[in-house]
C-alpha cells in the first residue's frame, strides 16, 4: 500500500465521520419535530427488544458461567472464593454485560437495519415512500434510532440478570452457594457509581449501533453488492464506536466517581 | 406541468443541458431516449426526487424547486409515480402498501371506511382485488407493476409520472399494462408523462412524443409525425 492511497483513505474516513455527525444532527431535529411515527417506534422497539431476547440471554448465561468456571480457580488459590459474586456481579454490572451485549446487538440490530434499509434503497422503496408524501427520514431512521437508543438499556438489563444467573449456578454446584446469598452479596458489593455510569453509556451503545446502521443502509450505493457492504461496514463501525464510547464512559466516571 | 431549462451534472457528466416541455391537462405525453439520455434523472427531478443545477419546474403554478419539505409533500398528493422496479415496500401486504401513501392525507371521522374503499377501489381498477392480502413477493412481476399502478392511483393524483411501465415484461402483459393506463387516463382524466422506449407503448397511449437526446428536447410531434420523420436520430427510435 503506498502513501497517497494511505492517505486517500485516512481522508475518506474523515469526511465519513462528518458526515455521520450531519446525519446524526438530522436525527436530533427531525426528532423532536412533529409528525411523530409511533406506531413504527412502538413496532420498531417490539422488533428488536423481543427478536434479541434470546441471543442477548444465551451468550449472558454462558458468559456468566465461563467467567466463573475460569475466574474460580484463581481466587481460590487466595482463598478468596467468598468474593467470587461481589468480583463478577462489577465485572458484569459495570464493563463486561454492557460491551459484549452491545457487540451482539451491532451484530444482530445494526447489520439488519444496514441491509433493510440498504435494500430499500436500491429497489427505490425509499423514494417512492418519498413520493407518496410520507418523510423517509422520519419514518425509517427516526424510529430505529431511537428504537435502539431506547431498547439497549433494557437488553442489557436482561443480559446481565441472566449472566448473573450462570454465574449463581456454578457458585451454587461448586461451591454451595445458595441462590438468594449469591445475589446478597452481588447487590452488597454494587455501589450507585456501578450502575449509573453502566446505564447512562448503554443509551450511548444503542445510539451508536441505530445511528452507523441507519447511516450506511441510507445511503447504501452500488446495486446489491452495496447491501452486504452497508449490513458488513454497520457492524465494523458501530463495533469500532463502541469500544470509543466505552472508553470515554471509563474515563468520565473516572472523574465522577473516581473508579 | 411546465419545464423550463432544466440542468443536472453529476460531476463532468452533464446529464440534462436546458431540457424544456409542457404538460397539457389531460394529455399523455411520452418521452423517449436513449439508456442513460437522463430520462430517469429528469422525472426524479420532477418530483424532487434529485435536486436541480439549474432551471425551473412547475406544477400547478408553483416551483417545486424552491418548495419547502411540507409544502413539496402537499404539492406530491397531486403527483402519482409509477416506478421502473415497482418499488413495492416489500415489508408490507399489498393492503398496506396501498394504505402507506393514505396515513397522511385521509383524515376524519370515518378513515378506517374511507381508506378500506378507497384501498379496494384502486385495486378494483387493476384487476387485483383479490390480492390484497398477499405480499410482494407472493406476486408476479406483472402483478407488482399493477399494484404499484394502483398505489400511484390511490391519492386520485392529477398528473402520473411512469418510468418505463413496461420494461422487463412480457409482450402480453406489456400490452395489458398499457391498456390499463389508457383505461385510468379516461376514467379519472389525468394528466401523464411517460417515460419509455416501448415504441409500442409510445404509439398506443401518446398524445405527443418528446425525444431526449444529448440533455436536451431533441425534436417532439405525435407517433405519425416523428414515425415518418426523414432525421436519422429520429428514424432509429422508429425502425
Amino acid at each position: 500500500m503506498n502513501a497517497s492511497s494511505t492517505i486517500g483513505r485516512v481522508r475518506n474516513f474523515i469526511i465519513e465521520i462528518g458526515d455521520l455527525w450531519l446525519f446524526a444532527r438530522r436525527y436530533f431535529r427531525q426528532a423532536v419535530s412533529p409528525p411523530f411515527e409511533y406506531k413504527e417506534l412502538l413496532f420498531q422497539c417490539y422488533n428488536m427488544g423481543n427478536r434479541s431476547l434470546l441471543l442477548v440471554g444465551v451468550t449472558g448465561f454462558i458468559l456468566g458461567l465461563v467467567f466463573t468456571l475460569q475466574s474460580r480457580p484463581t481466587l481460590m488459590e487466595f482463598g478468596a472464593e467468598s468474593w467470587m459474586p461481589s468480583m463478577v456481579g462489577i465485572s458484569i454490572v459495570r464493563e463486561i454485560g454492557p460491551v459484549i451485549t452491545a457487540l451482539i446487538c451491532a451484530g444482530r440490530i445494526g447489520s439488519g437495519i444496514g441491509a433493510e434499509l440498504g435494500s430499500m434503497r436500491v429497489t427505490e422503496q425509499i423514494d417512492a415512500m418519498e413520493v407518496s408524501g410520507t418523510n423517509p427520514f422520519k419514518f425509517l431512521v427516526v424510529t430505529r434510532i431511537t428504537a435502539t437508543t431506547l431498547m439497549l438499556p433494557l437488553l442489557i438489563v436482561f443480559g446481565d440478570t441472566i449472566a448473573l444467573l450462570g454465574s449463581a449456578l456454578v457458585e451454587n454446584l461448586k461451591g454451595g452457594v445458595s441462590l438468594l446469598l449469591y445475589f446478597n452479596k452481588v447487590f452488597d458489593a454494587l455501589s450507585f457509581s456501578d450502575i449509573l455510569p453502566a446505564t447512562i453509556k448503554s443509551f450511548f451503545f444503542g445510539f451508536a449501533i441505530g445511528l452507523v446502521g441507519c447511516y450506511k443502509g441510507y445511503f447504501c450505493k452500488k446495486g446489491t453488492v452495496g447491501v452486504g457492504e452497508a449490513s458488513n461496514a454497520a457492524v465494523v463501525y458501530s463495533s469500532m464506536f463502541l469500544f470509543v464510547i466505552d472508553f470515554i464512559a471509563v474515563f468520565v466516571s473516572d472523574i465522577f466517581f473516581e473508579i | 406541468m411546465e419545464v423550463k431549462n432544466l440542468t443536472k451534472s453529476f460531476g463532468e457528466n452533464h446529464v440534462l443541458k436546458g431540457f424544456s416541455m409542457k404538460l397539457q391537462e389531460g394529455e399523455n405525453l411520452v418521452i423517449m431516449g436513449k439508456s442513460g439520455s437522463g430520462k430517469s434523472v429528469m422525472i426524479k427531478c420532477l418530483v424532487g426526487l434529485m435536486q436541480v443545477d439549474g432551471g425551473r419546474i412547475s406544477i400547478k403554478n408553483q416551483d417545486i424547486t424552491s418548495l419547502g419539505d411540507e409544502e413539496l409533500d402537499i404539492l406530491r398528493k397531486e403527483i402519482g409515480f409509477l416506478f421502473q422496479g415497482s418499488a413495492l415496500y416489500d415489508s408490507m401486504t399489498v393492503r398496506e402498501n396501498l394504505e402507506f401513501p393514505l396515513r397522511r392525507h385521509t383524515i376524519g371521522s370515518k378513515r378506517k371506511e374511507n381508506i378500506d374503499s378507497l384501498v379496494l377501489e384502486a385495486l378494483e381498477n387493476v384487476g387485483l382485488a383479490q390480492a390484497i392480502d398477499l405480499m410482494p413477493s407472493e406476486l408476479s412481476g406483472g402483478m407488482k407493476r399493477r399494484v404499484a399502478l394502483a398505489r400511484a392511483l390511490i391519492l386520485k393524483p392529477n398528473i402520473i409520472l411512469y418510468d418505463e411501465p413496461t420494461t422487463g415484461l412480457d409482450p402480453i402483459t406489456a400490452k395489458e399494462i398499457i391498456q390499463l393506463m389508457r383505461d385510468i387516463q379516461l376514467k379519472y382524466g389525468t394528466s401523464s408523462l411517460i417515460i419509455t422506449h416501448d415504441v409500442d407503448c409510445a404509439r398506443v397511449i401518446s398524445n405527443r412524443i418528446l425525444l431526449l437526446i444529448d440533455g436536451i428536447n431533441y425534436v417532439e410531434g405525435t407517433f405519425l409525425e416523428l414515425s415518418n420523420s426523414s432525421d436519422p436520430q429520429v428514424q432509429a427510435f422508429f425502425k
